[in-house]
């Protein structure tokens, strides 16, 4: 029996989402300005530029790879001692502070930066209407409903697997297992099903996955879908977005206070130093957001 | 073995000194050799010899039936917390892992007898005639429940016309076949409508949800 008191015990100052260039620059501004900085990014860090075989137009690197420079800011965090979190953001509530979910468990900061580039999220036909009726993103948070029953786990990536396994273990579910991507172990203890999914339709009892050239569907009591990206408009409740991207005005803010973005996810041109840039007035932003936020709670103790 | 290490316990303390008020009394009801029970006897033993201002009173489900059916326990364990009244929340099951921080917001809510919501909200609440009745089904894993189960412990601490069951259903997997519709957590129910995940701790959702 554990328990649990993360949200007295350890509260961020700002929590950047995404470990590429603006984030980067975003938690080393925000830690130069002596705040208490974490990052989070479910992938390499800086996997984008890391790429990249020549870059010409980044100051003080005439002629640097991605890696050298990739390198260089992951010298920097480590230096600053930056916390880096490989952990997966599920999504973000404005509570007293933002509460952070992750796959792995919950953080809270004082304010946020959205750093999470540029990437389209797939969703399916009838997602968003079956949502908690059948369809779910989270084992951990909805595991214990279908226990016993039969699910379907549908997953870009690997991590997939592990929550495959999780639902047949923890839960006793029966587990049919339908990779987006090219899976490659075969000793999986879960029935395997490679067929791309189209829609899904609620069923009396259940949810029903579609698939093309399959005259019938598959008929489970309920979807897990595990995906490596979230749309920013639905990793923050009521987040403004312009098209593909986060509004924000001149001063990286969004329509949440408190909530900042920085680098591709705020549109182009898509650069480092851009980015760079935009990190840094994101985390003035959060840094001087945190002192009105001070400051008030000085003026209620007068 | 002590379920709250001491670095925790030390901080609860703290916690307690600084933001509890009036004195409360948490009550427990409990079944004989039922593990559930011992964890949650435990764990609430532990906790109310962090502060003076926390008592415990520990109900036999099978023995003491006027204090099972004063408070309306319809399944064990069930934890309830009285202050200068009861607020008419139960939760069921045992409040650990994710689900200690409700029991921790829980207490101090019901010993200050007062919430941090929003003026509006207050007076929709104070506007409110009708009794109502919620079900928030939880898990202690779920990292997305304590708010959820938070934001309406402070809309029934704040009206009297609310009252809450906060149920476990990886305790209590038998109340799946109550509701309507499928289960997911957190999911809030109130009468024939439903509030599912984070939306649940959404202030303007729940006064929806009521309406």
């Amino acid at each position: 029996m554990k328990i649990s008191l993360g949200k007295f015990r350890k509260i961020y100052d700002i929590a950047v989402i995404g470990g590429g260039a603006a984030g980067i620059s975003a938690a080393i501004n925000g830690k130069a300005a002596m705040k208490d900085v974490v990052i989070f990014e479910s992938d390499e860090p800086l996997l984008k530029i890391r790429k990249a075989r020549e870059i010409r137009n980044y100051p003080g690197f005439p002629k640097a790879t991605g890696e050298e420079i990739s390198e260089a800011f992951l010298n920097h965090i480590k230096e600053m001692d930056i916390d880096l979190k490989r952990e997966k953001v599920t999504g973000i509530v404005r509570e007293k502070n933002f509460v952070i979910y992750t796959q792995k468990g919950k953080a809270w900061a004082k304010t946020v930066i959205l750093a999470v580039g540029l990437k389209s999220e797939e969703t399916f036909p009838g997602e968003e209407d079956l949502l908690g009726k059948g369809v779910s993103y989270c084992v951990l948070c909805d595991g214990a409903a279908y226990s016993g029953g039969k699910v379907a786990v549908i997953s870009d990536s690997e991590e997939g697997e592990m929550e495959a396994e999780a639902l047949k273990k923890d839960y006793g579910c029966g587990v049919v297992y339908i990779p987006l991507y090219e899976l490659k172990s075969s000793d999986a203890s879960f029935s395997i099903l490679k067929n791309r999914p189209l829609a899904f339709k609620p069923r009396e009892k259940g949810v029903e996955v579609e698939f093309k050239d399959m005259e019938e569907g598959l008929i489970v009591d309920g979807v897990f879908l595990i995906k490596q990206f979230t749309s920013p408009g639905r990793l923050v409740r009521g987040l403004k977005m312009r098209g593909r991207h986060i509004a924000v005005n001149r001063a990286m803010e969004t329509n949440i206070p408190g909530v900042f973005a920085a680098g591709d996810c705020t549109g182009g041109p898509f650069k480092i130093a851009k980015a760079v840039g935009e990190g840094q007035i994101a985390a003035l932003g959060a840094v001087r957001y945190i002192s009105q936020l001070d400051s008030q709670k000085m003026e209620v103790k007068q | 073995m002590t379920v709250i290490p001491e670095e925790d316990a030390e901080l609860l303390r703290e916690i307690f000194d600084e933001k509890m008020r009036s004195d409360v009394e948490v009550l427990l009801f409990i079944k004989r050799e039922d593990s559930s029970s011992d964890e949650a006897e435990k764990l609430l033993k532990e906790l109310s010899a962090l502060s003076p201002k926390i008592s415990l009173q520990v109900y036999d489900f099978d023995k003491d039936r006027e204090a099972v059916e004063r408070y309306g326990i319809s399944r064990v364990p069930a934890v309830t917390i009285i202050g200068e009244k009861d607020y008419g929340i139960r939760y069921y099951g045992v409040p650990f892992e994710q689900e200690f921080e409700t029991l921790i917001e829980w207490l101090i809510s019901v010993s200050r007898g007062d919430v941090d919501l929003s003026p509006e909200t207050l007076k929709r609440l104070e506007e409110l005639e009708e009794d109502k009745k919620l079900t928030v089904l939880v898990t202690y894993a779920c990292p997305q429940c304590p708010e959820v189960a938070q934001r309406v412990i402070e809309f029934a601490v704040a009206s009297d016309n609310i009252s809450v069951d906060i149920i476990d259903i990886f305790e209590f997997p038998e109340v799946k076949k109550d509701f309507p519709v499928l289960v997911s957590t957190p999911k809030i129910f109130a009468g024939n409508k439903t509030l599912t995940g984070w939306r649940g701790s959404d202030e303007g959702a729940l006064l929806e949800l009521i309406k």
